[in-house]
C-alpha cells in the first residue's frame, strides 16, 4: 500500500484520537454540568447550554496544553488509569445507591440478588482502589 | 404536591435537580430554609440555590460561596412536585434562576453553528 496505506492509517488515527478526545472532554463536562444542575447534553444548542459547552472546550484545551508539555503520553495514560481506579468506589457507590432508590428506578429497583452481587463487587473495587497506589510504588510503575 | 407523602428531605430533596415549568434544568437544591424548629412543627419555607448556599460545604464550598455571591431564594410554594427532580411551577427566569447560561451564550453564540 505504501504511502496511501500510511495516509489511511494517519486519517484513521486522527479520527480515533480526535473522537476520544472530544468524548473524554464531554464526559468531564457532563459531570460538571450535572453536579451544578446546568443545562447539558447534545440535544441542547451549544449557545443554550453555554456553560456546558464552555466546560468541554476548557477541558479539551487543558488536555491539549498537557500534551504539548511533551510528557510521555503512554506514561500519562498509565497514571490516569491508576488514579481513575483510586476514584472508582466514589463513582460506583452512588450508582449502587441510586439503583436502590425507588423514586429513580420505579419497578426496576434493585432486588436482593442484584444488591448482594453489587455489594460484593463494591468490596472488590474498594480492595483494588486501596491497593492501586501501593502497587504503583512497589512495582515501580509496573516496571518491576 | 398532589398528595401528602413522607419524604426524607436530606435524601429526597437536598441536592436534587431543579427543573422549571419549561422542563429546563436550573440548578440544584443546595440548601433548605426551615422554620418552626423551636416550636416543634418544622416547615420547609425556601430552597436556596447557588452562591453562599455552598458555604457549609467545606473549604471549597466556602470559597465558591464567597466568590459566587448571594444564593437565590425560591419559596417552597413555587414547587410543583418532588420526584427524582424538584419541578417548579414557573419558568426559571421568573424565579431568578438559570441566569448563568444566558450570561455565557453571547460568547458561545459567536461560534458558527452554535
Amino acid at each position: 500500500m505504501g504511502q496511501v496505506g500510511l495516509l489511511l492509517a494517519l486519517v484513521g488515527i486522527l479520527f480515533a484520537v480526535g473522537g476520544a478526545a472530544i468524548e473524554t472532554s464531554f464526559s468531564g463536562a457532563y459531570n460538571t454540568a450535572q453536579f451544578f444542575g446546568w443545562r447539558w447534553g447534545k440535544k441542547e444548542r451549544p449557545a443554550a447550554a453555554s456553560r456546558f459547552t464552555l466546560t468541554w472546550v476548557v477541558i479539551f484545551t487543558l488536555a491539549l496544553l498537557v500534551v504539548m508539555t511533551g510528557y510521555d503520553p503512554v506514561k500519562l495514560t498509565e497514571y490516569s488509569v491508576i488514579f481513575s481506579v483510586v476514584a472508582l468506589p466514589l463513582t460506583y457507590l452512588p450508582i449502587l445507591l441510586i439503583a436502590n432508590d425507588r423514586t429513580y428506578m420505579g419497578s426496576n429497583v434493585n432486588g436482593r440478588l442484584a444488591n448482594v452481587l453489587g455489594v460484593l463487587y463494591f468490596v472488590v473495587i474498594v480492595a483494588i482502589s486501596l491497593a492501586a497506589i501501593p502497587l504503583l510504588i512497589v512495582t515501580n510503575g509496573g516496571q518491576g | 404536591m398532589s398528595k401528602p407523602a413522607e419524604v426524607d428531605i436530606a435524601l429526597g430533596i437536598l441536592d436534587h435537580q431543579l427543573v422549571d415549568s419549561d422542563g429546563i434544568n436550573c440548578g440544584k437544591v443546595d440548601d433548605l430554609e426551615l422554620t418552626g424548629l423551636d416550636t416543634g412543627s418544622p416547615e420547609v419555607v425556601e430552597i436556596l440555590v447557588g452562591g453562599n448556599a455552598w458555604r457549609t460545604r467545606g473549604l471549597l464550598g466556602r470559597l465558591a460561596g464567597r466568590l459566587a455571591g448571594d444564593a437565590v431564594h425560591v419559596p417552597w410554594s413555587e414547587v410543583e412536585s418532588v420526584s427524582s427532580v424538584v419541578k417548579l411551577k414557573r419558568p426559571a427566569s421568573e424565579l431568578r434562576l438559570g441566569r448563568g447560561d444566558p450570561r455565557w451564550s453571547r460568547l458561545v453564540g459567536k461560534v458558527p453553528g452554535s
